[in-house]
């Protein structure tokens, strides 16, 4: 046996403990008085679903009469008598506040349909009647209840973690002009249905952009990390090589190394870098000949806007670093 | 103006996105560096470029341009058009120069211009 089906046995055997008879059984119940006819009980059962009457003398329970009793009444010719004449008065109740796997007990020992569900323990108050079906039916509608639980549960923690974070990742090739702007388009379509705002969407586009332009004019190759946080969005853009010489040139409007042929597409215009930076609430590069080239970007969503002092309201210790960089 | 004015003013031809013809036009951008035009703070504005390649449409859909203006008659490329049509933004192919359609919108976006003299030089003699 899975470990699943494990689980399921043990929690309808707990449901079967925690049910009570009263929440699983018929409350509109219909009685015959003891000086009511086998015929009269077998009519009504006819027309009803049901295959068994408590007897009821005065609002005290004094019998049950099943089609059983009916079949043995027509072949001892008394199906026109008064049941109290033959009726057995041995009779096994449960009350109500037992739970149904002491019900479902009484069934297997008895072998009875059903029983009539008693007030108190030793009571012949009559409050209802209990079948095996009114247990499983009730015992499924719980089951059900339950998945619906779990499953609402589920789609709260899984729209939860979805506005939490967001999290694209670009792979991108070196030289792939033509795919240039991919990652940077599928991004803005992303956090504009995320309900980002259409200009910080814009800002971070353009990032990404010119980020993801870079990775494929000037390296060997890299990727780029699109992280949608509750009050901030982080671009990471990460590469192979052959990394930047001279970092603060590089960030200079205007330079650039790039060649005729770049810029016969329309770019390598040295304004890449300083865009990003302009774009960027708090923008972070690194770059060695070994390692390769490492921006950060990150663009504050409204619910973090800078406070009076200038820095974001909340930052961790790290990124306040970052933000210092600028 | 929209895009529509636009198209009659340059006598140019619609490419693709008749359907956005009704869009407004607020501001121009004229560059062939994309760099430049992805450092412009507007939005719906007509982009007027002689590049031809799919970054137009890339750098228009980033933007959030109104539609392109490609410069002397020029054919976009294939993936620019279809791009172009993916994102709904209109292409239109001008016969003229980028400076004589620079000259004939900047006359049609201030309209007042020649009708209303300007009060300038105030402290002229
Ligand atoms: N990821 C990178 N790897 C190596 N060099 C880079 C990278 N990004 C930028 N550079 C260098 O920095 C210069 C300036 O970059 P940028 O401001 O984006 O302008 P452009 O890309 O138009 O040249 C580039 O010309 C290139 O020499
Ligand atoms: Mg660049």
């Amino acid at each position: 046996m899975t470990q699943f089906h494990e689980r399921q046995i043990r929690l309808v055997h707990e449901l079967m403990y925690q049910i009570k008879v009263r929440e699983a059984m018929t409350r509109e119940v219909v009685t015959f008085p003891p000086t009511a006819t086998y015929r009269d009980i077998q009519l009504c059962l006819k027309r009803s679903r049901f295959s068994g009457t408590p007897i009821v003398d005065e609002g005290h329970l004094v019998g049950i009469v099943s089609i059983d009793d009916i079949i043995t009444a027509f072949d001892r010719g008394c199906i026109d008598e008064p049941i109290q004449l033959t009726m057995t008065r041995e009779l096994v109740t449960v009350p109500q506040n037992y739970s149904v796997i002491a019900a479902s007990n009484l069934f297997h020992k008895y072998g009875f349909g059903r029983l009539p569900v008693v007030s108190r323990p030793g009571s012949d108050d009559l409050v209802g009647i209990i079948t095996f079906s009114d247990i499983l039916s009730h015992l499924l509608l719980k089951i059900n209840r339950i998945a619906e639980r779990v499953e609402a549960h589920e789609r709260r923690l899984v729209a939860h973690l979805d506005q939490q974070r967001d999290h694209l990742h670009f792979e991108i090739a070196p030289d792939g002009f033509d795919r240039a702007g991919v990652a940077a388009t599928l991004t803005k379509r992303r956090l504009l249905s995320r309900g980002v705002p259409a200009p910080l969407v814009r800002r971070v586009a353009v990032i990404c952009y010119e980020a993801e332009m870079n990775i494929i004019l000037h390296s060997l190759g890299g990727f780029m990390d699109v992280d949608l946080l509750p009050d901030r969005v982080e671009v990471t853009a990460a590469d192979e090589g052959p990394g930047i010489a001279d970092l603060e040139k590089a960030m200079q409007p205007g330079f650039t190394t790039a060649n005729e042929k770049i810029r016969a597409l329309g770019f390598g215009a040295g304004m890449g870098l300083p865009n990003i930076k302009r774009c960027a609430d708090q923008f972070h590069i690194t770059s060695s000949m070994e390692a390769g080239t490492e921006l950060q970007a990150t663009v504050l969503l409204p619910s973090a806007v800078p406070t009076a002092a200038g820095v974001p309201a909340s930052v961790s210790p790290s990124e306040k670093e970052v933000a210092h960089d600028r | 103006m929209t895009v529509g004015d636009l198209v009659q003013a340059l006598e140019g031809e619609v490419v693709c996105g008749e359907e956005h013809l009704g869009r407004a036009v607020n501001a121009f951008a004229a560059s062939d560096l994309l760099s430049d035009v992805l450092a412009f703070e507007k939005q719906d504005y007509a982009l007027l470029t002689g590049l031809t390649n799919a970054q137009i449409v890339r750098t228009a859909d980033i933007t959030g341009a109104s539609c392109i203006v490609i410069v002397r008659n020029k054919q976009p490329q294939p993936a620019a058009v279809a791009l172009a049509q993916a994102s709904g933004i209109p292409i239109i192919m001008a016969r003229c120069t980028m400076f004589e359609a620079c000259a004939l919108l900047s006359r049609l976006a201030e309209p007042h211009d020649d009708a209303v003299p300007r009060t300038s030089n105030p402290s002229g003699t």
